[in-house]
């Protein structure tokens, strides 16, 4: 069975930089829907508010809410990065966040050796990695420039390599922080196929994102966060409705 | 406070980060290569540096001390070797979770993981420059003996009671930034009120200054057995009494704030 419970998550974020106090703040609280509190001593931003949410298998959400409402620290909880504060997490099921595709590669280091680097830090095992191998290298077209450095690589090529190993496994919970993006026109069509496949055979996906034409074309379900508050769930029509009156004020 | 709870999740994410060898093992072997990518000698710069280091510091040490280089060489370069391993541990090991804060951020391992690999590639370096000591031995005609083999008593208690820093060092700097700094001056003088480039005899009423520091009999618990020593009794007391303490005292403190540690980052 695949599925992610909240009950209550409240998300802290203690500030230690206290020198620069007061400035900060005052940044902080135009520049983010975070709520900042405190005394002197002692600052914290509640990131995240009591959210209680239940997602099943099946269940394509969409997370949405302006700058700083809370959605990467909410991915974050889902991921087991951040412990909440104060609140349970309960999650079955292999858990992927995909946030940053280039994570951990090496730009001294070859595609290949940049192939076990990464899928070992996507929790493969060495026999997982090498049964993907041959079809990562395929999908990327690198060719002979796999034995090479991938510093020797154009943008194109090495977002073609990240990209390939990191849709390689089929995750039973996939986080998504932003649409993956797929590079050059040629390469766009294989890739918003596989990209599909991919989506389709995750248990649960949750992505964040602005862009509503994607979350449309993705999701069934959303969420609507607003200064760390859950204040909308439920299908995407109705929740980026809300989101938009939200925006209009 | 400390709660069944948190003690529990806190052994919980040892083992299972224990369990993830291949990445560490991986990111350990593949930072050694990384630092010697292109050049000739690769990882055997370690040993060459080593070779190097303990050749100068031993010919010059030894006249000054007036004692022969056989006398002095063997004990400076197992000195050498067995404290470049504790100070790897100690100084990297501040850095554990500061070093590792994109990987933390992004990915649900173990934090544990990133420990074991600052503990791994300390040990992989121990090895290549091990073989210094091996080569000094051979030309000295230093043959094992019987003791020799204490090695294999002193070697796994050294190895453990240098694998609670990274963890408790890690996380404490993880929080508070200058203890990196503050650290590694320490180090930088404990190195001269160790026995490491001079004898603990050579202290006479004095000896107890180093025989309080904890590093000379984790250093001596190795270094004895290689030289063809027996450990000395009180050495190996106090070497399972600092890892005792520290993995004590370690498995409190990361267990209470292991969960924080996303957050100082």
């Amino acid at each position: 069975m695949i599925e992610i419970l909240l009950d209550s998550v409240t998300v802290e974020f203690p500030l230690y930089d206290m020198a620069g106090r007061s400035f900060k703040s005052h940044v902080l609280r135009f520049g983010t829907g975070g709520r900042i509190r405190g005394d002197q001593r002692h600052v914290t931003i509640t990131a995240l508010d009591g959210v209680s949410l239940s997602l099943f298998e099946g269940d394509r959400v969409a997370i949405v809410g302006h700058n700083g409402a809370g959605k990467t620290t909410l991915l974050r909880v889902l991921a087991g990065i951040y412990e909440p504060s104060r609140g349970r997490v309960v999650t079955r099921g292999t858990v992927a966040p995909l946030f940053d595709l280039a994570l951990g590669m090496d730009p001294d280091a070859t595609g290949l050796e940049n192939i076990r680097l990464r899928g070992l830090l996507l929790g493969m095992n060495p026999r997982e990695i090498a049964r993907h191998e041959d079809e990562i290298v395929a999908f990327s077209e690198l060719g002979d420039y796999i034995h090479m450095p991938i510093r020797a690589y154009s943008a194109g090529m090495r977002l073609r390599l990240a990209f390939a190993i990191s849709t390689a496994r089929e995750p039973e919970i996939l986080l998504l922080d932003e649409m993956i993006g797929v590079g050059d026109a040629r390469f766009f069509e294989r890739a918003q196929e596989r990209l599909n496949r991919y989506l389709t055979r995750a248990g649960i996906v949750v992505l964040a994102s602005h862009q509503t034409k994607v979350l449309h074309q993705i999701c069934n379900k959303a969420l609507l966060l607003h200064h760390g508050k859950l204040i909308g769930l439920g299908s995407i029509d109705e929740v980026l409705e809300s989101y938009a009156s939200l925006t209009r004020g | 406070m400390l709660t069944k709870e948190q003690l529990a999740r806190g052994l919980q994410d040892l083992r299972a980060g224990f369990a993830d060898w291949r990445l560490w093992g991986y990111l350990g072997w593949h930072d050694i290569r990384q630092r010697y990518r292109r050049s000739k000698l690769g990882p055997f710069w370690l040993t060459a540096s080593m070779g190097i280091h303990v050749a100068a510091i031993g010919l010059v040490w030894s006249s000054l001390f007036g004692l022969s280089a056989r006398e002095f060489l063997p004990y400076l370069c197992a000195g050498t070797v067995v404290w470049n391993l504790i100070l790897g541990n100690v100084t990297e090991g501040c850095g554990t979770f500061v070093v590792a804060s994109n990987y933390i951020s992004q990915i649900n391992r173990p934090v544990s993981v990133y420990a074991f690999w600052v503990i791994w590639r300390n040990l992989l370096v121990f090895v290549h420059t091990l073989a210094v000591y091996v080569a000094v031995a051979l030309i000295f005609r230093l043959w094992p003996n019987l003791n020799t083999l204490q090695v294999f008593i002193g070697f796994p208690v050294l190895l453990l009671a240098v694998s609670w820093p990274p963890l408790l060092l890690g996380l404490i700097t993880a929080r508070f930034r200058d203890i990196q700094q503050l650290v590694q001056s320490l180090m930088t003088m404990v190195f001269f009120v160790t026995p490491i480039i001079w004898r603990l005899d050579q202290l006479h009423d004095r000896a107890y200054i180093a025989t309080l520091n904890p590093l000379t009999h984790l250093i001596e618990i190795v270094r004895a057995p290689l030289l063809g020593h027996p450990i000395p009794g009180l050495s190996l007391a106090a070497s399972v009494a600092t890892l005792v303490i520290g993995w004590f005292v370690t498995l409190g403190i990361f267990s209470r704030y292991r969960g924080r540690i996303a957050y100082w980052l």
